[in-house]
């Protein structure tokens, strides 16, 4: 692990902070240092929101264009066909799981606190099975990342934290990059950092 | 995924806390601002308001001792809570299944003792 991934780490754990957590749900905007100047990433305006949609319509014209453009199926097809992966296999693996720890859990719900060994002997196996599903989850979504669906998810994202962060002086709050494609220039961890904040801010809200 | 779930137990952990409780309480019940903005909330306050809601349904739970392994230790853990969520709403579905059984088998004693079925199958005693 190099430094500036330490770094990294060390930054997503200050955000998990309950104190610093507390401070942050208060409103829709994270703020962060980098370089001792303060920044901060802010939910994007339903104006912003149109515009990384546009942008991203735009760019998904741009990839299906490409002869590698592939979609999340032809993929599966693809790993599939070439034998490297049977992603459909792997997603029936995760399903059995999810139906053993669902079991587990109606097994669990029931016992008083007192009863604290068979407890600590269902958390055990439900955390096992957590990661087993993690594990999972995470080798599915590795496979899937070059998909059309996972790069314009990703192009959106990136343009609502171009659009979205700022950087505070004293009583003045500014864009840190004029346009996207300083944004896409910048390779400093402050790029880094603001995609993090943004992704934390966001937290999966397609779910609800 | 793993860092999700750190910044969720956090949440967690927060939204069940005795301040945030009474805060949540305060603003269903007066209408005090939770935060500083009213719109445009973000996923972290979503998920925030959504776990507030949960222990606050939990502790209403225990108060009216509605399930006797139900206790203030036991929401110490999300495992355990996330398994009693599961419990309930397979409860609630058995519930609802049962029900809706019931309701077609006195639906089927209707129509044998009538006889006769109207063109939008509604029944006239």
């Amino acid at each position: 692990m190099d430094t500036k991934e330490i770094n990294l780490e060390e930054f997503k754990n200050t955000l998990f902070d309950i104190q610093k957590l507390s401070y942050m749900i208060q409103d829709n905007k994270l703020p962060f240092t980098y370089n001792k100047e303060c920044y901060q990433v802010r939910m994007p305006s339903q104006g912003e929101k149109a515009e990384a949609e546009d942008y991203r319509s735009q760019k998904q014209i741009e990839f299906i264009q490409r002869p590698n453009c592939k979609t999340k199926q032809e993929l599966r097809k693809i790993l599939k066909k070439n034998k490297i992966i049977d992603l459909d296999k792997l997603e029936a693996e995760a399903n059995k799981i999810r139906k053993q720890f669902k079991n587990l859990y109606l097994k669990l719900a029931p016992k008083f606190s007192e009863d604290k060994n068979a407890i600590q002997t269902d958390i055990k196996k439900i955390n096992e099975l957590q990661e087993e599903l993690q594990e999972i989850t995470k080798e599915i979504n590795t496979h899937l990342a070059p998909s059309l669906e996972d790069r314009l998810e990703a192009v959106y994202l990136e343009y609502l934290v171009y659009s979205c962060t700022e950087k505070i002086n004293k009583n003045k709050i500014e864009k840190v990059w004029e346009n996207y494609e300083d944004y896409q220039k910048d390779n400093s961890p402050l790029a880094t950092r603001a995609l993090i904040c943004m992704t934390y801010l966001l937290f999966n809200i397609k779910q609800f | 995924m793993q860092n999700n779930y750190t910044l969720e137990h956090s949440i967690r952990n927060l939204a069940k806390s005795a301040y945030w409780q009474s805060l949540y309480k305060a603003s269903k019940e007066n209408g005090i601002q939770l935060f500083n903005n009213n719109v445009n909330l973000s996923g972290l306050q979503i998920i925030h308001l959504y776990w507030c809601e949960i222990y606050s349904y939990l502790y209403d739970l225990i108060s009216k001792k509605e399930y006797p392994f139900l206790d203030e230790e036991y929401l110490e853990n999300d495992c355990r809570v996330d398994a009693f969520l599961y419990y309930r709403k397979r409860q609630n579905e058995l519930e609802s299944a049962k029900i809706k059984e019931e309701h077609l088998q006195q639906k089927n004693k209707f129509k044998k003792k009538s006889g006769k079925q109207t063109y939008f199958n509604v029944e006239f005693a």
